[in-house]
C-alpha cells in the first residue's frame, strides 16, 4: 500500500542524512509507528509521505504510483494523503465544524453535514461545532485534527507526535480512542512518536529509526523481546546491558548463563551484550553476607507495585549498573548494602504493562 | 562528502532547506521574486532622480538659491527640528515618568487626554493657535492685547505641543516593560546616599537613563521626522526651511532640477537621522528586564494638584484648546452656512483615501507573499527598502515624482501624470506603503506553517490556501493596516497639494487654502473632520490588540 524505496533526504549542515536510504512497505490498513529520538528523521520522514518536503533521493509509493521520486513530484492536495499534526494546526478562523469540512467542502450541501456531524460523533465531541479552536482545550482539538485528517476519508493519515502537546494524564484514553478511530476509518496510518507507550499502543508495528537509518521494524512485542540493537532495545523498555559471551555453544554472563528469554544485540565496541529486562533479574539477598553477595545497592525507589532497585554489580572484569524490580516489601535493600542479583529463576511472565510507563526509561543511562 | 552515486540530488539539495513551501517544496519562485522586486523598483524610483541630482547638482537657479537663502533654510530647518525634538522629549519623558510613579485621579482619562494631541494634525493646530491669538480672537476679547503667532517660536510651540506624545508613547512603553526594576533602583540611590543630591542624581543618569535611551531616541525621532515633514506650518508661520524651500522652487521658480538637489539634501539628512536613531538604540530594543511594573507612589496636597495639573497642560495646549475654538468656528460657519461643500469634499477624500488604501494594501500583500515564498535576505531587503517612504518629507517624495515623470515623458507625453489621480496614487503608495508591509510582514511572521500545511493535505492548491487560510486568518490584521493607511493618506497634505489634479481637493487641500485666505470658520469644519480621523488613529494605536489567531 505504502511503500518507501531508499528514501533519502539531506540538509545541510547536517554531517548524515536526515533520512539516509530508508525502506519501509506497509500494508493497506496497517497502523505503524515511526519511533526514535529527536533528530532521527521520523518527523521528516512524515513530511515526505505527505509531500511537504521532496526526496533527495529514493521514492515514495502509493498503491502502485509513484508520488516522490526521480520524475515524479505529487503535490500534497492530489495524494489524498491526512496529516494530524504536533500543534494541531486547526484554522483559528473557522469553527470547529468548517475545520472538519475544510477537506470535503466540494461535497453536496447536505452530505458534507452528515460527515461532519458522524465524524465529530466518532471523535466524541458533538457538542463542539460550533466553537473556535481557541475556545477548546488541547485534548479537543487534537480530536478536532483527527476528525479534519479523516473527514476526506484519506488513504493515508499521518500523524505527528499527536500527542505530545497533551497533559500525560489524559493521553491513555485518547490513545485507544485514537486507535479505534484508526482502525475503524480504514486507512493506512503513520504515527510518529518518541514515546514508546504511544507507539506500543496505537501501532500493529514498530519502525524504531535512528540517524535517519531504520534499525528495526515489527510488533511491539518483538521489538521488546528480540531487539536487534542495544538503540531499539533502550527504546523498547527499561533494560540495563551486561557483557556476554560464548562459552560452550552458550551465551554466558557474569551472572552465570544467560536464560533463553534474555536478548542478546552487539555491544559497540564489538563482543555482545545480554539486554536485561529489571523482570530478568531478582535479588535474592539483601542484605547478604560476605560471600555471598556480588553486588552493591545504589539506589532504591518506590514505583508503586514494584521498588526499582539500581544494583552495581561486580565481577572479574569490570561492573555494570543494574536495574532490578522488587515485588513486595523487602526489608534491608537500602543503598550500600551488599546483595546478590542472579537471573529470575521462576518465570511470571512479563512485567505489568504500566512497566514501561513508569520505569523512567532515562534511568540507566 | 557524499558519495558518487547520490551526487544530483546532493547538488539540488543546496537549493534550498527550506522544508515547507506555499506552492511547491524548494520552489525559488523567479516570477514572483522578479514582480516583487520589480514593484520595489517602482516604489523608490522618486529616489534615483534626487541621487542623480546630487552628482549632477542643481538646475539654473541653483548658484542663486545657495547663495542667497540655502544657509537660512538649513539653519531654520535645524533650529526647528532640534529645538522641537529636544522640548517635546522634555514634555514626553516627564509626562511618561508621572503617569508611571505616581497614583493620581482619574489615571485612565489623563493616560488617553495626554496622546490626544496627535488626533490634531500640526497643520490645524497651526491655524487655530493663530486665531486664539489674533485680533479678535479669545485671547484678545479677554485680555485686550494680540500676540502675532508668528516666527519659528511659534512653530515650535505647535510642534512640541502636538508630537510631544510620540516620546512619551516610546518612553512610557520602556518604562512598564521595566518599571519596577527602574524604580528600586532609584529608591536604593536615594536611600543609600547621605542626602548627597549630586552623587544622586548622577547615577539616576548614568544608572537609569541609559536603559530608557532607545526609547527616548526613538519617540524623538519620530518628532524630527515629523518636523522635517512639515510643510504648511513653517509656511503658514513664514519660517523658511528645506521642506517649504523645495516647494517653492519648483512651484515659485519652476525650477525643478534645483528642487530635486534641494530634496536630495533632505533625504541625506533623512538618512543622517535614522543613522542617529539606530546608534542610539545600540543593539537594544525597547524589552528590557520585564516583571511587574512597580507600585505607583501616592502623593498628596499641593503636590498632586501640581502633578494633576502638570498633565493636564500641554493636552490642554495641544489638543483641547484648538477644538473648543474649531467648534466654536464650526458654530459660526454653519449659521453663517458656510459650510457647503464640505460633504462633497469629504466623499472625494475618502474615495481617494480608499483608492490609495487598495493600491497600497495589494502591493503590500504580493510583497509579503514573495518574501514568505522565498525567505532569505534579498526578500527581507527589499522590504524594508519599500518601506523607506515613511521616513521621508512629503515634499521630498512629491519632488521626486516630479521628477520620475520628466524622465518618463521623454519617452511618451502621456506619462508625464503629473495633476492626475494615477500620479497621486503613485506618490501615496511610494510614501505610505511600510504603514501596510509591516503589519502583514508581522502576520505573516505569526503564520504557523503546519496550518499552510494541514490546508494542503486537505486537497486545498495553493490559491485556496491563500483566500481560505492564510489571508483570512489575519484578516484583523489586514483591516488594522488598511485603515491607518487610510488615514494617513486623508491626513496627507504636501504630496496633496504638489501633485493633485487641477481643482483637485481633499479636506486637508482645503483646510490648507481656506486657512490661507484666513477664512477660518469656514475652514474648521473640515478640520474637525480631519480631526476626527486622527481621534480614530490613536483609538486603534491604543487599543490592545487582540488577535483571535494568536490564541490557537
Amino acid at each position: 500500500m505504502l511503500r518507501l524505496h531508499r528514501l533519502t533526504r539531506r540538509f545541510s549542515g547536517m554531517d548524515h542524512p536526515a533520512v539516509d536510504h530508508l525502506d519501509l512497505d506497509i500494508a493497506a490498513g496497517e497502523v505503524v509507528a515511526l519511533a526514535g529520538a529527536s533528530g532521527s528523521g521520523k518527523t521528516t520522514t512524515l513530511r515526505l509521505i505527505a509531500g511537504f518536503d521532496r526526496p533527495d533521493g529514493g521514492e515514495v509509493v502509493v498503491e502502485g504510483r509513484t508520488v516522490a521520486g526521480d520524475a515524479a513530484f505529487v503535490p500534497p492536495e492530489r495524494r489524498n494523503v491526512g496529516v494530524v499534526f504536533q500543534d494541531f494546526a486547526l484554522f483559528p478562523h473557522l469553527t470547529v465544524e468548517r475545520n472538519v469540512a475544510f477537506g470535503i467542502s466540494d461535497a453536496r450541501g447536505r452530505e458534507q453535514r452528515r460527515r461532519v456531524a458522524d465524524l465529530l460523533e466518532l471523535a466524541g465531541i458533538p457538542e463542539l461545532a460550533g466553537r473556535y479552536p481557541h475556545e477548546i482545550s488541547g485534548g479537543q482539538q487534537q480530536r478536532v485534527a483527527l476528525a479534519r485528517a479523516l473527514a476526506p476519508r484519506p488513504d493515508i493519515i499521518l500523524l505527528d507526535e499527536p500527542f505530545s502537546n497533551l497533559d500525560h494524564t489524559c493521553t491513555h484514553r485518547l490513545l485507544s480512542e485514537t486507535r479505534q478511530l484508526l482502525k475503524g476509518s480504514g486507512a493506512t496510518a503513520v504515527v510518529v512518536t518518541h514515546d514508546r507507550y504511544e507507539a506500543f499502543t496505537l501501532a500493529d508495528r514498530i519502525a524504531v529509526l535512528d540517524s535517519g537509518r531504520l534499525e528495526q521494524i515489527g510488533p511491539a512485542e518483538e521489538i521488546y523481546a528480540s531487539p536487534a540493537t542495544r538503540h531499539v532495545a533502550e527504546f523498547a523498555g527499561s533494560a540495563s546491558f551486561v557483557p556476554v559471551w560464548r562459552a560452550a555453544d552458550e551465551w554466558t554472563s557474569p551472572l552465570g548463563p544467560v536464560p533463553d528469554d534474555v536478548a542478546i544485540v552487539p555491544a559497540r565496541s564489538g563482543g555482545h551484550l545480554a539486554v536485561v529486562r529489571p523482570h530478568q533479574v531478582e535479588v535474592t539477598c539483601g542484605p547478604c553476607h560476605d560471600a555471598e553477595h556480588n553486588a552493591r545497592i545504589l539506589d532504591v525507589s518506590f514505583l508503586g507495585a514494584v521498588l526499582a532497585v539500581r544494583a552495581e554489580v561486580a565481577w572479574d572484569t569490570g561492573a555494570e549498573d543494574l536495574l532490578v524490580h522488587v515485588h513486595g516489601p523487602m526489608d534491608g535493600l537500602h543503598a550500600r548494602a551488599p546483595a546478590r542479583v542472579d537471573w529470575t529463576q521462576r518465570r511470571t511472565g512479563r512485567d505489568a504493562p504500566d512497566e514501561a510507563r513508569v520505569a523512567p526509561s532515562g534511568v540507566l543511562r | 562528502m557524499t558519495e558518487p552515486a547520490s551526487r544530483t540530488s546532493s547538488d539540488r539539495s543546496r537549493t534550498g532547506d527550506r522544508p515547507y513551501a506555499l506552492l511547491s517544496p524548494r520552489g525559488r519562485y523567479p516570477i514572483w521574486t522578479a514582480a516583487a522586486l520589480l514593484l520595489v523598483a517602482v516604489v523608490v524610483a522618486p529616489y534615483v532622480p534626487l541621487a542623480v541630482s546630487l552628482v549632477s547638482g542643481g538646475g539654473e537657479s541653483w548658484e542663486h538659491l545657495r547663495s542667497t537663502v540655502l544657509t537660512r533654510y538649513v539653519v531654520n530647518t535645524v533650529v526647528l527640528v532640534g529645538a522641537s525634538a529636544v522640548l517635546a522629549t522634555v514634555l514626553g519623558v516627564a509626562g511618561a515618568w508621572i503617569l508611571e510613579r505616581y497614583d493620581l485621579p482619574g489615571t485612565r482619562v489623563l493616560e488617553l487626554l495626554f496622546v490626544a494631541p496627535l488626533a490634531v494634525p500640526v497643520y490645524i493646530g497651526t491655524f487655530t493657535w493663530n486665531g486664539i491669538l489674533a485680533w479678535g480672537g479669545p485671547v484678545y476679547r479677554l485680555f485686550g492685547g494680540t500676540l502675532p503667532f508668528r516666527g519659528w517660536w511659534a512653530a515650535v510651540f505647535v510642534m512640541v505641543v502636538g508630537l510631544y506624545p510620540y516620546v512619551y508613547l516610546t518612553t512610557r512603553a520602556a518604562l512598564m516593560s521595566n518599571s519596577r526594576v527602574l524604580f528600586e533602583v532609584v529608591a536604593s540611590l536615594s536611600g543609600a546616599g547621605t542626602g548627597r543630591r549630586t552623587a544622586y542624581w548622577r547615577r539616576l543618569w548614568s544608572g537609569v537613563v541609559p536603559s530608557l535611551r532607545p526609547a527616548i531616541v526613538g519617540g524623538a525621532s519620530l518628532v524630527a521626522m515629523e518636523v522635517m515633514n512639515a510643510y504648511a506650518t513653517p509656511v503658514y508661520l513664514g519660517v523658511d526651511t528645506l521642506s517649504t524651500g523645495v516647494f517653492r522652487t519648483w512651484f515659485g521658480l519652476g525650477d525643478l532640477d534645483t528642487a530635486t538637489t534641494l530634496a536630495a539634501i533632505i533625504l541625506l539628512a533623512m538618512l543622517g537621522l535614522i543613522a542617529v536613531e539606530q546608534y542610539g538604540r545600540g543593539r537594544r530594543r525597547y524589552t528590557a528586564a520585564g516583571g511587574a511594573p512597580a507600585r505607583p507612589v501616592t502623593v498628596t496636597g499641593v503636590a498632586r494638584v501640581a502633578l494633576v495639573g502638570a498633565l493636564i497642560l500641554p493636552p490642554a495646549l495641544g489638543f483641547v484648546l484648538p477644538m473648543v475654538q474649531l467648534g466654536w468656528w464650526t458654530v459660526l460657519s454653519l449659521e453663517a452656512g458656510q459650510a457647503t461643500g464640505v460633504l462633497a469634499t469629504t466623499l472625494r477624500t475618502v474615495l481617494l483615501a480608499g483608492g490609495a488604501t487598495g493600491t497600497i494594501l495589494a502591493v503590500a500583500i504580493l510583497l509579503n507573499l514573495a518574501a514568505y515564498l522565498r525567505p532569505g535576505r534579498l526578500m527581507s531587503g527589499a522590504l524594508r527598502v519599500a518601506g523607506i517612504g515613511y521616513a521621508v518629507p512629503g515634499t521630498v517624495v512629491a519632488i521626486g515624482v516630479l521628477a520620475v515623470f520628466r524622465s518618463l515623458s521623454v519617452i511618451d507625453q502621456r506619462l508625464f501624470l503629473f495633476g492626475t489621480v494615477a500620479g497621486l496614487l503613485f506618490a501615496y503608495a511610494a510614501r505610505y506603503l511600510a504603514v501596510a508591509v509591516q503589519p502583514i510582514q508581522a502576520g505573516f511572521a505569526r503564520q504557523h506553517r503546519s496550518t499552510v500545511d494541514a490546508a494542503r493535505s486537505l486537497g486545498s492548491g495553493p490559491w485556496r490556501v491563500l483566500t481560505r487560510v492564510v489571508l483570512p486568518v489575519f484578516r484583523p490584521t489586514l483591516a488594522g493596516a488598511a485603515l491607518l493607511v487610510a488615514i494617513d493618506v486623508i491626513k496627507d497634505l504636501p504630496m496633496t497639494l504638489l501633485l493633485r489634479p487641477f481643482d483637485f481637493s481633499t479636506l486637508a487641500v482645503d483646510v490648507y487654502r481656506l486657512a490661507s485666505d484666513e477664512r477660518m470658520p469656514e475652514a474648521a469644519p473640515r478640520a474637525l473632520l480631519l480631526a476626527a480621523v486622527g481621534i480614530l488613529t490613536i483609538w486603534i494605536i491604543m487599543k490592545p490588540a487582540v488577535h483571535r489567531s494568536e490564541d490557537a
